[in-house]
């Protein structure tokens, strides 16, 4: 036995984020790299367009200074605007290209996200809040559309400008080319500094300080969160300005941290940005002196004048090469976090080679010992229960003492670490969940309803149920009341327009639905909170509705409920201490008695008020 | 003006002017370096129109050397005054957006679902972080460059001017004519995002009721309709926010082409000499990409305008305010024809309520759920004022007093208790602050915390994680006992609830509440008929209004909804599932 739930298979990747991104995408990938080429086009375009500029003077050049004696310039002004047109048109076709991929690929994060979620052990959802993954879902697949987007293209667009500018700037002067490659180089070699953290140390470099980075705004957002949800309680309390100061630590701290980094970065982004602002500062003296060598002077001329209007160029280029690589940065983080809920250990569906049919509706606990991940000790140790077809069985138990958990090792909420948990002499992991899950209705203590109409919500146990069936589950429910006073009755929608229901509400809709569902075998755990007088009588007719005939596995907080019990198990710290009908276990003198003993002074205890006060 | 929709601070309006020149300078210096080409280029014209030496290049050297030094400077000064202040504003930002929430009634708090409500305000904070860091400064520093070199190329030779820039109003206002489609289909956009949102958190907050009914894969399905209608969305909003911007620089780059046409014939014409051309030349390619950033960024700066207006608006919520002096004679709590509706709807919750709770005194309210008894509390304290009539404490009307000082005479325990990640005792101190260490252990233990606390790795001073995670329900009811039980206020709100832990806590905790209760003004929420039955005064709330009130014997004798109540309650204790063989019989 002990098999366990998969381990987090690390997957073959460490590979460019850009390459895993890209496999989101899936059929769309071919239209990311159609947009790319677009985007190259465009760059062409560009340079075509800086080319009839440069045509224009060259033509003035060849004819100076007999200026009016200049070609007609028409055809290059139109020439150029077609091209100008063109990029445009080829770059916006290109953008929507790598957007249909880029938005392919973020929809299929968020569903593959959704759908390992599906699958992972509940136990998941406790160790990670809702919100969180949901932000993450949520936004950092909308991070990454920025990259695939935009910045991909833009980047490979970047990289056929300087292909092309050397192959026209080497064309036309080589030793004029070379010069005006040295801005370029400068630049690039100031982004590798920037990378390294502008020291180049190992400590500093740009990965590890974007890790630390989003850890302090981590902390920042999780001390907002605090902060506010504690608002309340502190102005009770009167201690406003204590709580805040937690707060505003994690503030200052995400403004240090970000200061910081604006300051590690000032260096080599200043420089980077003078370097490619500075073609000039090679182009001039290289002019003057590649002049004063030159033996046809009107030919030089022309040719520099070339340079002069491409200077233009390398400051686009390196822009967008310096935007996209901090992009890059940003996306791996955004891949990492999805990919972290991928890597959660799924839970494995029976073997369809090990698949049995449970015989009947009976559950046993042999020997089943179960930890929380990140736990010290067992949450249950060596329970074994058994549940006989038809009979009733409580389990109760001080807080902490391991009801619930034992309850939710039933639906395989959690798997068991030792032993097994097996429904008609079946273990749960060799029935097919689906199935498990049709042969056991569960009742929890806090169910929420989904935003549907209540009839949909009712329906979900039983997809084909009918309209009569549902109304049936309804009445057996005893939820009429409830029904009656909606605006639209069945069909009204929860959770939209302001209808809210009541925490006892909540849970006889959720019997009516456990009721539909009619499966042998029933999950039952009670209420602590105490709903009002009316709905605890109703809810109770419903629970008597609900356990007709069927075999219950009861988790009792309330001793008298468990009173007609076939058979009720004492649990202690995980361990079962004691097991019996009530009157057995009520004359053992052990832990049971104790506790009922506890309840009957509990259910008498009155507020007192002056007169007993008084009195006492 | 300007400050205010831009939602920044006094500071930070400061740093966003200088940061704004700074970088309009900064755009300007850039120009610098092309007077020194132009220059050369002249001086390399005047060679071959008419024979002038080259120049030498000392000076020029010279000249390179103090433009580099130039855009160096000006770029370095740009860096400092955009990005290092952008985090300081955001620091300021939040931190007066997290001033300002906690002067806000309590009430502002009770109608929103807190997690939500501060991951907007961060994610708000952040996007306007971004926002005027990479944005704004430019939006403005470069709107302002351009139009300093468009003025200048105007007054240098105004039909080049002209024919180089006609295109940029002409540009701007294809953009505002088609903003229109494109904002509806940003906005269908987000409406489609909302829903995939919503599906996303409601599926995660249900995981368990699908798996149970084993419904995943038809709610997979759903989820997987809205992502594809949201992708479907942000297609459709992407094509037409293309579109108006795409036209718009299309028109852009048809300046260049008027400027060579034009410029060619005027200069065969002789009205411009070839270096006026050649600037100009040199103008065309360079200027469109720097207004080209100005009309995406304001585009930016539109979207972002909502996260700017719900800053503005949380900002404008008003503190809940009061006289600090509170003297209150005795502390009985007095409603006197007390309505009261939430704000926003007109659904009555308590209507022409009165009672008297007196000191010393237990007074229960009771009724079905809905019936307004938690209102009453909670405006006991004044989480909210009512609409019409008083409640006051000790004679004093408490919509006259400051709540937090008309809390401090309150102790609470409510059912959600809210706990921080810090140690059980820190938790509990919140209670009093500057309690000692025995007072702290005292009411602890009072409270029966010792129980649990002893089994935790260090006792009480083991931190419990986000919102005492590691709590069980009964433990963190205990704690929120224990600081009512330290802060030893003259009035007790009680949730009893609360009372309900479960089998084996619940007779100690009792112990703990009876002591809490004695010789206060006690206002007790109850939920069990039976627990009230020790309370000197009871007050019946059925919808809203006072049904009946009186001591709990004569309500009994009465007959009527209280009696009802207590009937079907001691039914409902004696209740038990009933096993198979009980079944059979």
């Amino acid at each position: 036995m002990g098999r366990k739930t998969g381990e987090g298979v690390p997957a073959a990747k460490r590979r460019a984020p850009i390459m895993r991104l890209l496999e989101f995408a899936g059929g769309h990938r071919k239209l990311t790299v159609l947009g790319c080429m677009l985007s190259g086009a465009n760059a062409l375009c560009s340079i075509a367009m800086l080319v009839c500029v440069w045509f224009v003077l060259r033509d003035l050049v060849a004819v100076a200074p007999n200026w009016s004696a200049a070609p007609n310039a028409a055809g290059y002004g139109l020439a150029a605007f077609a091209f100008a047109l063109g990029g445009l048109i080829v770059y916006f076709a290109g953008l929507i290209c790598t957007h249909l991929a880029a938005f392919r690929a973020a929809t299929n994060m968020r569903a593959a996200a959704l759908e390992h979620l599906s699958r992972v052990p509940l136990g998941y959802f406790d160790a990670h809040s809702t919100g969180e993954l949901r932000r993450v879902i949520e936004g950092a697949t909308g991070l990454t559309e920025g990259v695939l987007a935009h910045r991909i293209p833009d980047f490979v667009g970047a990289l056929v400008t300087p292909v092309a500018y050397l192959v026209v700037m080497f064309a036309v002067d080589w030793v004029m080319g070379l010069v005006c490659l040295l801005p370029v180089v400068v630049s690039t070699a100031c982004m590798f500094w920037m990378m390294a953290g502008g020291g180049g140390d190992e400590n500093t470099n740009m990965m590890t300080f974007m890790k630390n980075y989003q850890d302090a705004l981590d902390r920042m957002n999780k001390g907002a969160v605090e902060y506010v949800r504690g608002i309340p309680v502190v102005k009770v309390f009167q201690q406003t300005v204590r709580s805040f100061s937690t707060f505003r630590e994690s503030i200052r701290a995400y403004r240090e941290f970000a200061s910081a980094y604006v300051r590690l970065c000032e260096r080599p982004q200043v420089a980077q940005l003078v370097a490619i602002n500075s073609t000039f500062v090679v182009l001039v003296p290289a002019g003057i002196l590649l002049a004063l060598a030159a033996g046809d002077f009107a030919a030089f001329f022309s040719d520099y004048l070339f340079y002069v209007v491409f200077s233009a160029l390398t400051t686009m280029m390196m822009t967008k090469v310096m935007y996209a690589s901090q992009a890059l940065t940003e996306a791996q983080d955004a891949v990492e976090r999805i990919e972290r809920i991928l890597e959660a250990p799924a839970m494995e569906d029976a073997d369809p080679a090990r698949t049995r049919t449970p015989v009947d509706g009976s559950i046993a606990f042999d020997h089943v010992t179960f930890t929380y991940p990140g736990a010290d000790r067992p949450a249950l140790s060596d329970v074994s229960l058994r549940v006989p077809a038809g009979a009733t069985v409580a389990l109760v138990g001080p807080s902490g003492s391991g009801k619930t958990t034992a309850a939710s090792l039933v639906p395989r909420f959690w798997d068991v670490g030792d032993g097994a948990v097996s429904i008609g002499g079946v273990d749960v992991r060799d029935i097919p969940l689906a199935d498990l899950m049709d042969r056991v209705a569960f009742v929890f203590q806090n169910d929420r309803l989904f935003k549907m109409s209540i009839a949909d919500n009712i329906r979900a146990a039983r997809p084909d149920a009918t309209r009569g069936e549902i109304e049936a589950a309804v009445r057996a429910a005893r939820c009429d009341d409830i029904v009656a006073k909606l605006p639209r009755g069945l069909d009204t929608v929860v959770g939209a327009h302001g209808v809210y229901l009541s925490g006892g509400e909540c849970q006889r809709i959720a019997l009516a639905r456990a009721i539909l569902k009619d499966a042998p075998i029933v999950v039952l755990d009670e209420a602590t909170a105490f709903a009002d007088p009316e709905n605890e009588a109703l809810i109770q007719q419903a629970l008597a509705h609900l356990a007709k005939g069927k075999t219950v596995l009861m988790i009792a907080h309330r001793l008298s409920t468990v009173v007609g019990a076939d058979a009720i198990y004492v649990l202690d710290a995980g361990r079962v201490v004691e097991r019996g009908t009530h009157a057995e276990l009520a004359a053992a003198g052990g832990l049971y008695a104790r506790m009922w003993e506890d309840y009957r002074t509990s259910v008498s205890w009155k507020i007192e008020g002056k007169g007993t006060g008084h009195a006492a | 003006m300007l400050r205010k929709t831009l939602g920044l601070t006094e500071e930070g309006w400061r740093a966003f002017r200088r940061g704004m020149a700074f970088c309009a300078i900064a755009n300007l210096a850039l120009m610098a370096p092309m007077c020194v080409l132009y220059v050369l280029v002249g001086d390399f014209a005047a060679h071959l129109e008419a024979g002038v030496p080259l120049p030498e290049l000392a000076p020029y050297l010279v000249a390179v050397a103090a433009m580099l030094a130039l855009v160096a400077v000006t770029q370095l000064l740009e860096y400092r005054n955009t990005y290092g202040p952008v985090y300081d504003e955001s620091a300021r930002k939040r931190e007066g957006i997290a001033e300002h929430l906690r002067t806000l009634p309590l009430s502002f708090f009770g109608e929103r679902d807190l997690s939500d409500l501060t991951n907007a305000i961060m994610k708000d904070c952040a996007d306007q972080e971004r926002l005027f860091m990479h944005v704004v400064p430019q939006l403005f520093g470069t709107g302002i460059s351009s139009i300093v070199v468009i003025i200048f190329a105007i007054v240098f030779d105004w039909r080049l001017g002209v024919s180089a820039f006609w295109p940029i109003p002409v540009a701007v206002a294809i953009m505002a004519a088609t903003s229109g489609l494109s904002n509806r289909k940003v906005a269908a956009k987000e409406a489609r995002r909302l829903e995939m949102i919503d599906g996303v958190q409601e599926y995660l907050d249900c995981v368990r009721e699908i798996r149970a009914t084993n419904r995943s894969e038809a709610f997979l399905d759903r989820l997987r309709g809205r992502l594809s209608a949201f992708e479907r969305a942000q297609v459709a909003s992407e094509l037409a926010t293309g579109t108006t911007i795409l036209s718009g620089q299309a028109f852009l780059k048809l300046g260049t082409a008027t400027t060579i046409l034009v410029g060619a014939a005027l200069i065969v014409s002789g009205d411009v000499g070839f270096l006026t051309y050649f600037a100009f030349l040199l103008v065309v390619t360079r200027v469109y990409d720097p207004i080209n950033v100005v009309l995406q960024s304001s585009i930016e700066l539109m979207e972002t305008r909502h996260s700017i207006r719900r800053t503005n608006a949380l900002a404008a919520e008003r503190p809940m305010t009061g006289s600090r002096d509170f003297r209150p004679r005795g502390h009985d709590v007095v409603f006197e024809d007390v309505s009261f509706s939430y704000g926003g709807t007109d659904e009555t919750v308590l209507s022409h309520v009165s009672f008297t709770a007196k000191e010393g005194e237990v007074t229960a309210l009771v009724g079905p759920s809905g019936s307004g008894k938690s209102t009453c509390a909670k405006l006991a304290c004044r989480f909210w004022d009512a609409d019409e009539g008083r409640v006051s404490v000790g004679g004093v009307d408490v919509s006259t007093v400051d709540p937090e000082v008309l809390l401090g005479d309150f102790a609470q325990v409510f059912q959600d208790v809210v706990l921080f990640d810090e140690s059980v005792a820190d938790n509990i101190r919140i209670g009093r602050e500057g309690a000692s260490d025995e007072e702290v252990l005292a009411a602890a233990r009072a409270a029966n915390c010792d129980g649990f606390a002893s089994l935790l790795p260090e006792g009480y001073a083991t931190k419990i994680g986000e919102n005492g995670a590691r709590l069980s329900g009964g433990e963190r009811q205990r704690i929120s006992i224990a600081r009512a039980l330290l802060k030893d206020a003259p009035i007790v709100v009680l949730d009893e609830a609360t009372a309900s832990l479960d089998v084996e806590n619940e007779t100690e905790v009792q112990g703990a509440l009876s002591r809490l209760l004695a010789g206060k003004t006690v206002i007790v929420i109850a939920h069990r008929m039976r627990t009230v039955m020790g309370a000197d005064h009871v007050v019946v709330l059925d919808r809203g209004r006072v049904a009946e009130k009186g001591a709990p014997a004569d309500l009994l004798e009465r007959g009527g909804l209280f009696a009802r109540m207590v009937h079907l309650q001691a039914e409902s204790a004696e209740w038990s599932l009933q096993g198979s063989a009980d079944a059979r019989a």
